[in-house]
């Protein structure tokens, strides 16, 4: 049985990224005796890839322009993709999008987001959120399938032992549909450290948390905000905490004023420890926190800042 | 050009704690008692909409929905907002969560009498979270797709330029006619209200009804079995007193962590 790892790569700043998916996968599978080759696709500033981030046969690709067509089409050329059992993307955007799209065409069974697979007797089980994040689906399927990831664990990583191959592939520089393509803003990927900051509406006031953010940045640790900073303004988008933005995997997470919304609490549901600032015993994060303390925020910023300084 | 929203109502599960969310053994969860809302990317998607036609009235703008009859009052507001044409196809009792095909399915069939230069669908959407049907319905119609997308501006009748979002950057497309747009984080999150001239001008405008169609479906299985994720970590509370005990809680929930790290 071998199983397609497919990964996006976006320009040189998320080599790490890409790394840690490609090696925390491969562990995970070759547990269960699966082999994994690697389709990798770029599609900011044409760049190479060597042995030293990678293992296994790898496909890589460049592409001008981000479009799920054009690279769902490239995927299917592979000579071999119908060899494949599972075709399994990692947590990426683009990614969920190209794995519909690929399913219909490769008449594959499709799951998207899933968050965990196990393997139990002759079976594969993949489970994933529905209900706004709040309840847990499980999917059991012996079929070809198409897998899209979204929220999985990418902590437990071995060393896999495989010698680098890789098949570079044409470069496409052109798309059907796309006229013409630029980057207009590009942040930094944001700072994987072991301690995370996450700020929801309860901080209420930019001054506030531009400071929260420039500390954070200024000592390396990790930060981020609820979808609801973010709408306002008060946050990039970039920043989103959860679902539909960054899942982050720390050993300590503080929050400060977030209530705990199942979409957020998917972003942090990976941390060792959880700490949570909150006005309002009742909040959701309440249950959800290894320990809380109910007061005003502005009370404790300042002791909880100077012993994230004392490092 | 015509431009199509397709969007979704559904139960406000944030208006309810998880333990008090009830599975059947059918894996049914009773949500009827909580109050309608818009998925919050197709909230972004009907603004957007009105927007584009207050710049460009030519533009012909209209909205669909697969809903039951209780979702009246939203379709009659998007009316009152200058939607030429609202759309809801009937499904009272039809389990269409985890079946995003017949989703689209029902959506590609009423756009066969009615091809559209420009659908906006949100990422994805409570209960399922599939996030599959603004791609489902870009394979049906073989229309491409252009994914996380936080911003649109018309350029001409043929193509739109679209801001969208991934990685950690933005980036500006420009994108030919006809094409399905799947929106993301925008910042436009909101549906504005109508005013209360604008509900009774639009007071005698009708809602278009139109059959639910069942259709196979064979990419997309349906689940096992749905539960509640033991997320509980039940930590201790500090709650009294807190004032005076702020350094020492500081010391020992975080400053000892963070000397281990």
């Amino acid at each position: 049985m071998k199983y397609l790892l497919i990964l996006h790569l976006c320009g040189s700043n998320n080599l790490l990224k890409i790394q840690k998916q490609q090696l925390a996968l491969k562990t995970y599978f070759y547990k269960h005796n699966i082999e994994c080759d690697t389709y990798i696709y770029n599609n900011e500033n044409k760049i190479d890839i060597n042995n030293n981030i990678l293992s296994g046969f790898v496909y890589f690709q460049n592409f001008k322009y981000l479009s799920p067509f054009e690279i769902k089409n490239e995927i299917l050329k592979l000579k071999n993709i119908k060899a494949y059992s599972n075709i399994i993307f990692a947590d990426d955007e683009i990614n969920s999008d190209i794995a519909v799209l690929l399913s219909k065409d490769l008449n594959y069974k499709c799951i998207t987001n899933i968050k965990s697979i196990s393997f139990e007797d002759n079976r594969i089980i993949y489970t994933r959120f529905a209900y706004n994040n709040n309840l847990l689906v499980d999917y059991i399927l012996r079929e070809k399938a198409v897998i899209s990831l979204r929220a999985f664990n990418y902590n437990e990583i071995e060393e896999v032992k495989e010698p680098f191959i890789i098949n570079k592939l044409d470069t496409i520089n052109t798309s059907n549909y796309i006229i013409s393509q630029q980057v207009i803003e590009k942040v930094e990927d944001l700072v994987q450290s072991d301690i995370l900051i996450a700020v929801g509406m309860g901080v209420n006031s930019k001054i506030e948390i531009d400071k929260i953010r420039q500390f954070a940045h200024k000592n390396n640790i990790s930060f981020g905000v609820t979808r609801a900073v973010a709408m306002r303004g008060w946050g990039t988008l970039s920043e989103i905490i959860g679902v539909s933005g960054n899942i982050f995997s720390p050993k300590i997470c503080i929050n400060i004023g977030v209530s705990g919304a199942a979409a957020f609490y998917v972003g942090i549901e990976n941390s060792e420890y959880i700490f949570s600032i909150n006005t309002d015993k009742e909040a959701p994060i309440i249950n959800l926190s290894n320990s809380s303390i109910i007061i005003d925020y502005k009370k404790v910023i300042n002791p909880i800042l100077n012993s994230l300084n004392k490092r | 050009m015509n431009l199509l929203v397709c969007f979704k109502i559904y139960s406000d599960l944030t208006k309810i704690k998880l333990e008090d969310l009830e599975i059947s053994e059918e894996m049914g969860v009773d949500t009827h008692f909580l109050p309608n809302i818009i998925n919050c990317f197709d909230e972004s998607s009907l603004e957007f909409a009105i927007r584009l036609k207050e710049k460009n009235p030519s533009i012909r703008i209209s909205a669909l929905t697969i809903s039951k009859k209780s979702a009246d009052p939203t379709l009659k507001s998007l009316l009152a907002l200058g939607y030429d044409e609202v759309i809801r196809i009937k499904a009272e009792d039809e389990d269409i969560r985890f079946n995003p095909e017949v989703v689209s399915y029902n959506i590609g069939e009423n756009l066969k009498s009615k091809p559209q230069d420009l659908i906006l669908i949100g990422n994805e959407s409570p209960l399922s979270n599939n996030a599959a049907t603004a791609q489902l319905v870009s394979t049906q119609l073989n229309y491409p797709l252009i994914t996380s997308v936080i911003d649109i501006k018309i350029k001409d009748d043929n193509s739109i330029i679209c801001q969208i979002e991934n990685n950690n950057a933005i980036f500006s497309q420009e994108i030919k006619l006809p094409c399905v747009l799947s929106m993301g984080n925008a910042i436009i999150s909101k549906l504005r209200m109508p005013t209360l001239r604008e509900r009774m001008q639009n007071k005698s405008r009708e809602i278009i009804d139109i059959g639910f169609i069942n259709s196979d479906n064979n990419t997309f299985i349906q689940p096992e079995c749905i539960y509640k994720p033991d997320r509980n970590r039940q930590g201790f509370i500090y709650e009294k007193q807190v004032n005076e005990k702020i350094d020492s809680i500081i010391e020992k929930e975080l400053l000892q962590r963070i000397k281990k790290l």
